[in-house]
């Protein structure tokens, strides 16, 4: 059951920081910001990763790695 | 005359020792499509970036298209993605508990919320905003309707092999000793997701 309650709490966690993005974009906020809120978002799914499906950690490095140059070279070839 | 052969002692076997407990378990769904999650994600990431990199000199442009897109529809698909995810985890851990017709009811929970994308998606196409526009419009466009579109082909497919595995569970096919198919499953529909959480906020929210 803990894995379960886990799981749903880590959902919920995304869907609020889905409407912050939302909010962050509807207020005019910079791309850095909104990157910031997504990287929050992974390192949220990281954190399931790990600690529910049990991953070898050298992945989950290697993900954020991935997406953490996605998002912020996303931001530098932007210019904001 | 025969020599007699003296009886070989007999073999002493040390106790098997277990290896002591790993703290990581062997990846969820196997090797095999952690790299291809790996690599999808490197593609979409390409994606990404060249169409990151052509605000810069086209930032009007692309402003004002951005400005067409529906954000709502976007948020929408997220939860729906987020959603679908958790369904599908669900059914891993069913599948671990031993309880087939449970996975299969969350497999196929899964697969609604992936069709739910899907004709979310479509309707986001087919709005009178986005009306008349193609992939020679202009770059974001071409950026847009290309990843979005790469996208929801991958979703189309996660949402066959998830009603696939919610068959096949339901068959009784899998169970705590047969889990690899099913993992690999929800580990590709957690791609999906993952790739969506990239696409969502630097197609239809971020800009300089």
């Amino acid at each position: 059951m803990k894995r379960t309650y886990l799981s749903f709490l880590a959902l919920t966690a995304l869907l609020g920081l889905t409407g912050a993005m939302w909010a962050l974009a509807g207020a005019e906020s910079s791309a850095a910001m909104v990157a910031a809120v997504a990287a929050v978002k992974m390192v949220v799914i990281g954190a399931v990763f790990l600690e529910l499906d049990c991953a070898w950690p050298g992945w989950a490095v290697a993900a954020a790695a991935i997406v953490g140059t996605v998002l912020g070279g996303a931001v530098l070839l932007m210019g904001a | 005359m025969l020599d007699t052969v003296a009886p070989s002692p007999p073999v002493t076997r040390e106790p098997a020792v277990p290896p002591p407990p790993s703290r990581w378990h062997p990846l969820t769904g196997g090797t095999a499509v952690w790299l291809f999650m790996c690599i999808e994600v490197i593609t979409f990431g390409m994606f990404l970036l060249g169409h990151a990199w052509g605000w810069r000199g086209q930032a009007a442009v692309y402003r004002e298209a951005q400005a067409l897109l529906h954000v709502d529809s976007g948020v929408r698909g997220t939860v729906l993605l987020l959603v679908g995810s958790g369904l599908a985890y669900q059914a891993v851990l069913t599948n671990a508990a031993g309880r087939p017709r449970a996975t299969a009811g969350w497999f196929a929970a899964s697969a609604v919320a992936g069709l739910a994308f899907s004709v979310n998606k479509v309707l986001e196409y087919g709005s009178p905003e986005l009306a008349g526009i193609t992939l020679s419009t202009n770059d974001f466009w071409f950026s847009y309707i290309f990843i979005t579109g790469l996208h929801l082909l991958h979703v189309l497919g996660g949402v066959g092999v998830l009603a696939y595995l919610s068959v096949q569970a339901a068959r009784g096919v899998y169970g705590p000793d047969n889990a690899l198919n099913v993992e690999a499953g929800a580990a590709y529909w957690h791609l999906v997701d993952v790739a969506w959480i990239l696409v969502f906020p630097i197609l239809y929210l971020m800009h300089p």
